[in-house]
């Protein structure tokens, strides 16, 4: 049927503009595109050093004695005295400090909040320090695995196989025990993802070869030679920015430690964490102030037991 | 209005300068969105520091991977307040070198620090002076002035800041490089077999710092004295 141009249009959007909204939010809250990555901070090659709750400090020293073995019994004559033997120790210093995220809902913004998991909403807001805690202690962990004294990589250069394996092999040499992790900038992911392509010989056949090519998410991205591979965004860069700076290690070479901090009364803190999660509210303004505190440090413990892995970036 | 009838035509009225500020003006507050500022994340302040391990070829020339100790609390023993003090006494326990921050007089005799500082749209950045971060579209890309960057290195050394690498350093990196070769061999692949060889080469002829006569030109033979009484040739 032809439109006539005198006929009311009352189903057309402009005319019924006063019984129609002008936009609707839809009904699902997504996530902004975000490096989200924090399992391994559970990987058994990190190592957790301990609470330092209730200890006189935030500055620890860590002792790590040559026992179990360091140093070996030599051959003494039978009429002659042994020369004694000095200990062996080293004992680097952690540090704990502080790490807050602090947000600030006005009254209107929570009273018309209107979808379940509104970021207005407190609870919301108090699950979300969990995530911002770790993924903290994951930037601080991406600081340290530049401090290794060991490289491979060249500079400007793509990672490849051969530099996974030389700092296999690097810390093989240096008899790391295992398991091994290696956290890597996204780009050096899928430079050596690029490499393993290219391989021929026993190399391509191998399950984990395979695998290893899948895409998955951030962080974990796969096993390769028996190393646990993750990537992280936060990696730093070397080199005045031509390079990234990850890194491979072994158990004992990097580790963390932690406080736990008391409940209050009416939040307390999230289950399984050691993050401090408090609320108030202030009258004048009309806001509630939410406030998430955690307190950890991160230390290179033995820097035999890591590798820097330096490459373009 | 009748004073104002009484000055028309009396006197010409003297004209007020346009120019004339009467109000001082302050910075236009733009939206937060509309402000340029750098899209990357926070990054902490930093020194650089040396390690007489970490070497590596610049284009033509063996120089000093340095590291990073980032000036974050709870990170490698920088304290509560960010105080880098025990950080630094931890760091050259363990062999580094600090890089004093007026080291960067060496590249720029106008700086005393070889970090700047940029307003990012979540806190601030810090980067080096030899980064430059350019806005493409909604990427942020940090150009590397490498020229500037090794010039700098070659600078630290000369002046003391940096020892040259021990002769160990740089041969057990090409002995490396030299099994890389022989297992690029062993799988048989031309193009990883060229790739290989041509950066044992670049390591093996590259110049290590120290070997002042390398930086030098040939010295141009000796022109041969004329004996007197003898003519000049040609």
């Amino acid at each position: 049927m032809a439109h006539h141009a005198n006929a009311m249009n009352i189903t057309d959007l402009s005319t019924a503009g006063h019984i129609r909204l002008a936009a609707q939010l839809h009904q699902e809250i997504n996530l902004l595109l975000a490096d989200r990555g924090s399992s391994v901070l559970d990987h058994p090659a990190i190592l957790y050093l301990g609470d330092f709750a209730g200890q006189g400090s935030d500055v620890f020293e860590l002792p790590f004695a040559g026992l179990m073995g360091y140093d070996k019994m030599v051959a003494v004559a039978e009429n002659a005295d042994a020369a004694p033997t000095a200990l062996t120790a080293a004992s680097p210093q952690l540090t704990i400090a502080r790490q807050a995220l602090y947000r600030q809902v006005t009254g209107l913004g929570a009273l018309t909040a209107s979808l379940d998991g509104d970021p207005t909403k407190i609870e919301v807001l108090a699950r979300d320090m969990v995530a911002a805690a770790r993924m903290r202690l994951v930037e601080m962990f991406a600081g340290i695995v530049d401090d290794f004294s060991s490289t491979v990589g060249t500079t400007t250069v793509d990672l490849s196989v051969d530099d996974f394996f030389d700092a296999q092999y690097t810390l093989t040499q240096a008899s790391v025990p295992g398991p091994y992790a290696a956290m890597l900038y996204p780009v050096q992911v899928t430079d050596l993802q690029g490499s393993i392509r290219a391989e021929a010989g026993a190399l391509q056949f191998r399950a984990a070869t395979q695998e290893m090519l899948d895409i998955k998410g951030p962080d974990f991205v796969g096993e390769f030679n028996g190393v646990d591979i993750f990537a992280s965004s936060d990696i730093p860069t070397a080199n005045a920015a031509a390079d990234s700076a990850g890194g491979m290690w072994g158990r004992g070479a990097i580790g963390y430690g932690d406080m736990s901090v008391g409940m209050i009364p009416e939040k307390g803190i999230p289950a399984g964490t050691k993050i401090r999660v408090g609320t108030d509210y202030d009258e004048p303004g009309d806001y509630n102030r939410i406030i998430g505190n955690y307190y950890c440090g991160v230390v290179e413990c033995q820097d035999s037991m890591g590798v820097s892995i330096i490459t373009d970036r | 209005m009748a004073a104002t009838l009484q000055n028309k035509g009396t006197k010409p009225r003297a004209k007020t300068k346009a120019a004339a500020p009467q109000f001082a003006e302050v910075p236009v507050a733009r939206p937060q969105v509309e402000q340029r500022t750098l899209n990357l994340p926070p990054s902490p302040s930093f020194l650089l520091k040396w390690h007489p391990e970490r070497w590596g070829v610049f284009g033509d020339k063996w120089l000093p991977i340095l590291g990073k100790l980032p000036a974050e609390p709870g990170v490698a023993s920088v304290n509560k307040n960010g105080s880098t003090s025990l950080a630094r006494a931890e760091a050259e326990r363990k062999g580094w070198r600090i890089i004093p921050e007026s080291a960067a007089a060496l590249a720029d005799p106008d700086r005393t620090t070889y970090v700047k500082a940029y307003q990012g749209r979540r806190g601030t950045i810090h980067l080096s002076i030899f980064e430059h971060p350019r806005q493409v579209g909604n990427r942020v890309i940090v150009k590397t002035d490498d020229e500037g960057y090794r010039a700098w290195l070659s600078a630290l050394i000369d002046a003391g800041y940096i020892d040259a690498p021990d002769d160990e350093v740089p041969e057990a990196i090409i002995d490396g490089q030299r099994q890389r070769v022989e297992r690029a061999i062993g799988a048989n692949n031309p193009h990883r077999i060229a790739r290989e060889e041509e950066r044992l080469e670049a390591l093996q002829t590259a110049r290590t710092p120290g070997d002042e006569g390398d930086d030098e030109p040939e010295p141009e033979p000796a022109p041969t004295k004329r004996k007197p009484g003898r003519p000049k040739k040609g």
